[in-house]
């Protein structure tokens, strides 16, 4: 391990720690100056409806995305949050064209600097938004534009799809058609796609061995 | 200390403000970090730049999108929870669903006013659900990315193959979810067609890359798809409305 990573290791743990202390902070004083702890009885009927189901996606996305991140890109990816509709696409967009691949330093520099623009950008489009919030909010919640911002997600991995065919289409091409008809097929599954996302990565990279034990990629 | 409540409490703002400057810091951190790396690793300094524009164009739709999330919850949460929880950790997907689901079980709903209980109860369970993927990372992630990066040393061509794996699954997932609903029609049907637009667009932007040497395309392709093919969900969503 280089002194960069090993510095980014030591670092990413502080950050996390302080992360963790000005999460917690907001409900802590509101419950203090507010008097407002909730009590057991709510707490536990609220949390049972969210809480069971949030940790096993935090679990999952959490070792599907570090390896993929690498150290650098994960600590501040998961700290800033929006994961999925942005900071997953922004990274492997950020190493598709550079051409660099993830398990190296390369590919963590490059990761870490498209995660750290991208959260910075969108400290500043939520401010621009609470600032400019009363001009804006109908413009942004009319009926019209709506679709639209439902859409991103969508929006990104088609592009980011076809990016990605190219790089060893023995490999991308049946894993994304066996995925989408298993989807197509059982709808429920969007609920629960962050527990889908290991099977299917469990079996992309079995298969992907089998063909390169073959020599055949 | 009772002191009158308010969602939008300055004193709210303050705390989110605290958590949201902290944050911004990290990041400037660890980019000042990572780009003196880059360039001793030989990257240069131009095509650094052009990845920092890139990234930053690309962030906009989604960030935007992030915007109307904390817009949406402010009516009843008001500005600061939403704020701090769409810019530490959270995620909108998540963050929406968590704060319905804690105000239903409380027996009261989003578009009603919420007490100061009421609210720190939503707080804190949005709270606690999203912070398992955080005790993780500290916990994990240097065993977990060296294991990856050792599977590369070990065997580079085999690692790259893994790496790629897990890049095809991951969108292989997000483009299957995005289609889930297709067959049903509606808004299922609308994201169907958005997904292709974008995939359509990317396979443009490639060939005018390749055709009429673009080059300046590859940093912008992806935002340029992804804002097109939102931009044409709206006449989808009225044609199949």
């Amino acid at each position: 391990m280089s002194e960069y990573t090993r510095g980014i290791h030591r670092s990413g743990r502080l950050w996390f720690v302080f992360a963790y202390f000005f999460i917690y902070l907001f409900p802590v004083v509101t419950s203090i100056v507010f008097d407002a702890w909730p009590s057991w009885s709510q707490f536990f009927a609220a949390a049972i409806g969210v809480v069971p189901l949030y940790w096993a996606v935090g679990i999952v996305e959490a070792f599907s995305y570090m390896p993929m991140l690498g150290p650098g890109g994960s600590y501040l990816a998961f700290v800033t949050g929006n994961m999925s509709n942005m900071k997953v696409p922004v990274a492997l967009n950020a190493i598709e064209s550079a051409g660099v691949q993830q398990n190296t330093e390369e590919g963590d520099v490059i990761s870490t600097i498209s995660i750290a623009v991208s959260s910075l950008v969108t400290l500043v489009v939520i401010i621009i938004f609470i600032v400019l919030m009363v001009p804006l909010t109908p413009v942004f919640s009319s009926e019209t534009l709506q679709p639209a911002f439902a859409n991103v997600v969508p929006a990104l991995f088609g592009g980011l799809m076809v990016a990605f065919l190219s790089r060893t289409p023995k490999v991308s091409v049946p894993v994304i058609v066996i995925t989408v008809a298993l989807f197509i097929a059982v709808p429920a599954l969007k609920g629960v796609y962050p527990i889908v996302l290991p099977v299917v990565a469990a079996a992309a990279i079995a298969y992907s061995r089998f063909l390169y034990k073959k020599g055949r990629i | 200390m009772n002191r009158t409540f308010s969602v939008n409490h300055p004193l709210l703002f303050i705390l989110a403000g605290v958590a949201v400057v902290a944050v911004a810091l990290q990041s400037v951190i660890f980019l000042r970090k990572a780009w003196k790396r880059a360039l001793e690793l030989g990257f240069s300094q131009e095509k650094l730049k052009k990845l920092a524009v890139s990234s930053a164009v690309f962030s906009i739709a989604p960030a935007i999108a992030v915007g109307i999330g904390v817009i949406t919850l402010s009516g009843t949460l008001g500005l600061p929870l939403p704020w701090l929880r769409l810019s530490v950790v959270g995620a909108i997907m998540y963050e929406l669903t968590a704060a319905e689901t804690a105000a239903s079980a409380l027996g009261t709903s989003l578009s009603s006013t919420l007490s100061a209980t009421e609210f720190s109860t939503i707080a804190w369970t949005m709270t606690i659900g999203i912070t398992t993927g955080l005790i993780l990372i500290p916990l994990f992630c240097e065993k977990t990315t060296n294991g990856i990066s050792k599977i590369g040393m070990k065997d580079r061509k085999w690692g790259e193959h893994f790496t790629n794996a897990l890049f095809f699954a991951l969108i292989a997932t997000f483009v299957g979810n995005g289609l889930a609903d297709v067959t049903k029609g509606g808004a299922g049907l609308v994201s169907a067609l958005v997904l292709l637009v974008s995939a359509l667009l990317m396979v443009l932007c490639g060939l005018l890359r390749n055709k009429l040497g673009w080059k300046w395309l590859n940093d912008y392709a992806i935002p340029i798809c992804m804002v097109i093919s939102m931009a044409a969900a709206i006449p989808f969503t009225a044609w199949l409305a």
